[in-house]
């Protein structure tokens, strides 16, 4: 068969299935667009009162460049110590490879293991992913850990629940516990936080419970493992796919909304020293926003029109951001300062798309 | 039949509605192909046509009014593409939520998943390719690129979709 010939024919499908669908549910009419475009333009508005707040705190800051209470962020190259753990996504299988690099990109390597998330342990010894593998009938989701070279895969699987599947999340800072997105499409009433115990997986509690059509996800400690902090999405938010972040206590207690519905896309990330949250805005922002959801602001980014930025994380010692850069059909990884400017890439391959980075200071 | 489709779509709108109401079915089908979700797909176009909406008294004094609500659409539909695959969910329950999806044939679904999965530029310029039934030079001025790239990641899109799809690939 011809290329054409099936392009074709692929094409001349979707339209008549797209057609069919909108039979039933057809897509918005232009009355509808209208009511719609009303909300978003209040919401924009909002959002530009919002920037010209956000450029007076700048105004100020050029006075004073303070950035979490008082420090100055210095200008100096990127750090050479730590590693960056990143994921390189493959389109056709829907997984992740995982690699490491130095944050200057040298010394890159993969570690052969494919999993949907990976998270550095916080002394660098070791690496939390999904034991993606592993899954199958009768066998959820579970978490698992491998060095930092990507050897000695161990299962975390003590939690017996065959109905729960526990996927990405992050180890508390003493290595004891992890917290994790659980989840089950088919019993959404599952959705929703949980803590296991980091040596096997077992001893599972219940930190949230996501709303009603919606999910919770993204789990990471605060830095004095007291808190969690999460992404968390309902029905009716827009754009889609958009939610909002949330912190908790560790037991479940003092749940609190810390940005606006519809302000976030991805992952929070906590900085070092606990000030600040930074998260990943819809259509490609990063945002930073105080523990009590105050002091909501964008870190000024100096990149391409065109370009998002993703998956934000922090380095360890709170100077630097890591994120993923998108530009031009391409991914790759990329540093900071964390008050922002011009990032500087950490991986350069083309052709791939290289996402959801987190550094460690272990050097490994 | 391509010169009679865009001078339908691209002859002057007597008006927003008058083009909303012509282009949004085309512009929705675009973007699904390039994201395989129908939700994210209706949010993007409507993101397109707001922008759109904004700036009529510009745009509607364009040309090719049809080919801009779609540059805005596919650039929306980079962070759209990019959005999915970073939720950090597990990828099994990534399909389990693709909702209200068009029924499609296995070769069909096969078809565009490898559009998708085809560098971004690449997947652009087939689907306005094929499935909108643009020339290079419409494709280049909706993608802000030169003519020659446009051809580049024609060819080197086709050429992938050709040997991942078992197909003989014809000449563009």
């Amino acid at each position: 068969m011809r290329l054409d010939e099936r392009a074709r024919a692929a094409s001349e499908e979707l339209r008549a299935a797209l057609d069919a669908l909108d039979a039933d549910a057809p897509p918005i009419p232009v009355q509808g667009f209208h009511r719609d475009r009303g909300k978003r333009d209040r919401r924009r508005k909002v959002t530009a009162a919002a920037a010209a707040a956000l450029i007076a705190v700048l105004a100020g800051a050029l006075l004073a460049p303070t950035l979490r209470g008082g420090r100055t962020v210095p200008a100096r190259p990127v750090p050479a110590d730590g590693s960056i753990l990143f994921g390189r996504w493959d389109a056709r299988t829907q997984r992740s490879t995982w690699f490491t690099a130095r944050p200057d990109g040298t010394h890159a390597r993969s570690l052969g293991v494919v999993a949907t998330c990976a998270r550095w342990w916080p002394d660098g010894s070791k690496i939390l992913i999904t034991d993606d593998a592993a899954r199958g009938p009768g066998h959820p989701l579970r978490p698992a850990v491998v060095g930092p070279d990507g050897s000695g895969l161990r299962a975390l699987d003590a939690t017996r629940d065959p109905a729960l599947n526990l996927g990405c999340g992050d180890v508390s800072p003493d290595g004891r516990l992890l917290v994790l997105e659980g989840f089950n499409d088919r019993r959404p009433g599952v959705a929703g936080i949980y803590t296991v115990r980091a040596s096997d997986g077992g001893a599972l509690r219940r930190v949230t419970r996501a709303p009603r059509g919606g999910s919770d996800g993204n789990p990471v400690f605060s830095p004095d493992g007291s808190h969690v902090a999460f992404f968390r999405t309902r029905p009716g938010v827009t754009p889609q796919g958009a939610g909002a972040l949330f912190v908790v206590a560790i037991d479940g207690s003092g749940l609190r909304r810390i940005t606006p519905w519809g302000a976030a896309f991805a992952g929070p990330s906590w900085s070092p020293d606990g000030a600040w949250i930074t998260f990943q805005q819809p259509y490609g922002q990063l945002d930073l926003v105080h523990p009590d959801g105050t002091g909501l602001r964008r870190v000024t980014l100096d990149i391409p029109a065109g370009a998002g930025a993703e998956n934000p994380a922090w380095s360890p010692d709170g100077s630097w951001l890591v994120f993923t850069l998108t530009f031009d059909g391409h991914s790759n990884i990329v540093t900071v300062p964390a008050d922002g400017g011009r990032p500087t890439r950490v991986t350069h391959d083309t052709g791939v798309d290289d996402q959801t980075p987190d550094w460690s200071a272990a050097t490994g | 039949m391509r010169e009679l489709q865009h001078a339908t779509v691209d002859a002057p709108p007597a008006s927003f509605d008058d083009f909303y109401v012509r282009e949004f079915r085309g512009v929705l089908a675009l973007v699904y192909a390039l994201t395989g979700d129908r939700g994210t797909a209706e949010d993007i176009a409507q993101e397109a046509f707001l922008a759109a909406h904004r700036s009529w008294d510009r745009v509607a004094t364009y040309g090719q009014p049809g080919s801009w609500v779609r540059k805005v659409a596919v650039n929306l539909s980079v962070s759209a593409f990019r959005r999915r695959m970073t939720e950090s969910k597990a990828v099994q329950r990534m399909a389990d939520r693709q909702s209200r999806a068009p029924e499609l044939s296995t070769l069909t679904a096969e078809f565009w998943q490898e559009v998708r999965s085809l560098p971004r530029r690449q997947a652009q310029a087939v689907a306005l390719f094929y499935l909108e039934d643009r020339p290079i030079a419409e494709i280049a001025a909706i993608l802000g690129l030169a003519q020659g790239t446009v051809k580049r990641h024609l060819h080197e899109g086709r050429r992938t979709l050709a040997e991942r799809l078992d197909l003989h690939e014809d000449a563009p």
